[in-house]
């Protein structure tokens, strides 16, 4: 009932993108993952905020039908239920104007009204819908990210300094693991996991190797973690460079200079039906 | 998803109020699907105006994700949650009292086997915690509960943190103030387990004394309390106290030796104390090392559970609650109840 309440209430206001764009709920996933992504760094929020705020939308969506949710409204919510869980303070007030302004780019910012209270009371109420779908335990495991700077400080130490310096390894591994939440790995895979296809790719991006992997007895990444396999490290790549597929189907028009930007830009101008 | 909600605040029947604090309600129950077991509910308010603005209340949420990952004898146990309407409920083991109830306590004789005994308690919990990369931030007597085997469990983590990530800066307004020590006073910004142990010190030597060790009455006098007592610190006995944030210079006082407050207390006490009250927060001994100290070897050794102390006058805890003015007019209907009505402080 909450549910209907809180969703009926933000349909006035955020209307349902058109279903032409929706092909597919992994592609809508994509696409709202974006919004959220976009208002996480323009709230500032650190990449392990994000991250928990995506596996609080993916999680909350592996529960529930994505048609009986405004999934926008979810990720914002799931945005302010990860600054709680993290401990890294956001007002509300910050979240709703910042989501608000991603879906509405060509109106003018939100004013205090009933339009701003009627979005807080949403966000408000669907927080405690969202944590109940949840079982009440907004944070079910770890993140990957730690793993990742673990492992990354581990293999910096292992691989020689200028073969590690000239290629920028670990940013590219945390991009992969930032970029990974698009999509519902985070629920699907141990962080530790993870974090290990994560560099794998970024190594493999780069032709670095690990030095004597290839005669060692116990390869690397079975080092850092025990239970992980070859192929199921194959199987999360596939799964990322599937995902960056679907960026470039899910981006109508992506045009010109930073692409990233002004993709996420003209994304949200079409998911935002036009008055 | 909200008919196992429904179904689950069935399962909990409010036997009696037990308390009012600022965020939460909370009942004594029973629970019906596990024998009748006694449980205490607390419902976190969510119902007014100005909480439901910023949701869920994020003391309630700390409780909720720190308390479900942690399991020891010596923590308060999170049953279970549940969703009532709109509210959160969080079951917890029932508790009979807490330690500020058994010191205040006059009728009450703690012997050293008693104190000992609350001790290890204290520090097992808290090692525990620190084990996990968790601060309390909040130990306290009124925070140490007691059920009615007398096991200690360290309660109210609506404080409590994860701590060991170098980049993280924290409050220093934490810690009630009679037990912050003097780096939080000082205004650090990164602390460490050595928070909670201070506390656990002045924790120590309420038991001795019957009464708050260092209670200051602002956070300036509870600094120049401090050191009365035990002696303004020097450069040497703490490095590096000048470049904290809120830094000021104090009156040199000499302080009181350790010996001459508590004149009673044997000498392996002492050095057990003055450990836990090292100005250094880096020579502040930890929870594992203080639980191997000499204290814990020697003799008499610590009371088993059911031979520490149960409070006896209830009447007494009533009138100490009448504080609490909405806890006033919600009082418990038979007022003879053996049960303590249980301030919530968070």
């Amino acid at each position: 009932m909450m549910a209907a309440d809180s969703s009926s209430s933000l349909d006035n206001v955020k209307e349902q993108p058109p279903k032409s764009f929706i092909p597919t709920i992994k592609r809508l996933h994509f696409k709202v993952v974006q919004y959220m992504m976009e208002a996480c760094i323009k709230l500032k929020l650190d990449s392990t905020t994000s991250a928990s705020a995506c596996t609080i939308y993916h999680r909350f969506f592996s529960r529930c039908q994505a048609e009986d949710y405004d999934p926008y409204l979810i990720g914002a919510t799931a945005i302010y239920l990860a600054t709680k869980v993290e401990e890294q303070f956001c007002k509300l007030r910050d979240i709703i104007n910042v989501c608000y302004r991603i879906l509405h780019k060509n109106e003018s910012p939100l004013e205090i009204g009933k339009l701003y209270w009627d979005l807080r009371e949403s966000t408000v109420n669907c927080e405690l819908l969202v944590i109940r779908t949840l079982g009440y335990n907004p944070k079910a495991s770890d993140l990957p990210h730690k793993y990742l700077v673990h492992y990354l400080k581990s293999l910096q130490s292992w691989i020689d300094k200028d073969t590690w310096d000239s290629v920028p390894l670990c940013n590219t591994a945390w991009g992969f693991l930032r970029d990974s939440y698009h999509v519902d790995l985070c629920l699907r895979t141990k962080p530790q996991h993870l974090a290990i296809a994560c560099i794998y790719f970024a190594m493999e991006v780069y032709c670095v190797t690990v030095p004597y992997n290839d005669v060692a007895k116990i390869p690397w990444w079975k080092v850092f973690s025990e239970d992980i396999k070859l192929v199921r490290i194959e199987a999360i790549i596939s799964e990322l460079i599937d995902m960056y597929d679907m960026e470039t189907k899910v981006k109508p028009q992506a045009v010109t200079e930073n692409s990233n930007k002004t993709a996420t830009d003209s994304l949200n101008n079409t998911a935002t039906p036009s008055k | 998803m909200a008919r196992r909600g429904r179904d689950r605040s069935k399962r909990y029947e409010n036997v009696e109020f037990l308390g009012e604090g600022q965020f939460a309600t909370v009942y004594k129950a029973k629970d019906l699907h596990n024998g009748n077991k006694i449980v205490a509910v607390k419902k976190i308010k969510l119902g007014q105006r100005s909480e439901a603005e910023d949701g869920i209340n994020r003391t309630a949420l700390r409780e909720i994700k720190l308390l479900q990952e942690l399991q020891h004898e010596n923590i308060i146990g999170l049953l279970d949650v549940f969703g009532q309407r709109s509210n959160i409920n969080l079951v917890f083991d029932f508790m009979d009292t807490d330690l500020e109830v058994i010191i205040k306590d006059e009728s009450i004789v703690l012997t050293p086997a008693h104190i000992k005994a609350y001790m290890i308690m204290t520090l097992r919990g808290l090692e525990y915690l620190h084990m996990n990369w968790i601060l309390h931030r909040d130990m306290k007597p009124n925070n140490l509960l007691i059920n009615d085997e007398g096991i200690l469990k360290i309660g109210d983590f609506g404080l409590a943190k994860f701590y060991g990530s170098p980049s993280k800066v924290y409050t220093h307004q934490v810690v009630t103030r009679w037990y912050r020590c003097p780096e939080l006073l000082f205004g650090a910004r990164k602390y460490g387990t050595g928070v909670d142990l201070w506390a656990t010190g002045c924790i120590l030597a309420e038991l001795l004394l019957r009464l708050p060790f260092l209670a200051g009455d602002s956070d300036l006098n509870q600094l120049s309390i401090i050191f009365e007592t035990l002696g303004t610190p020097t450069e040497e006995q703490w490095p590096c106290m000048k470049s904290l944030p809120d830094f000021v210079e104090f009156k040199k006082f000499p302080g009181t030796p350790l010996s001459d407050i508590f004149t009673a207390a044997t000498d392996d006490l002492l050095e057990f104390l003055s450990s836990m009250l090292d100005y250094n927060p880096c020579k502040r001994c930890t929870a594992t090392q203080a639980l191997k100290m000499r204290y814990f070897f020697s003799k008499p050794g610590p009371s088993p559970g059911f031979a520490l102390p149960r409070p006896g006058a209830p009447s007494e805890v009533l009138k100490e609650e009448g504080n609490s003015r909405a806890g006033r007019k919600r009082k418990l209907p038979d007022e003879s109840s053996v049960h303590l009505a249980k301030k919530l402080v968070f």
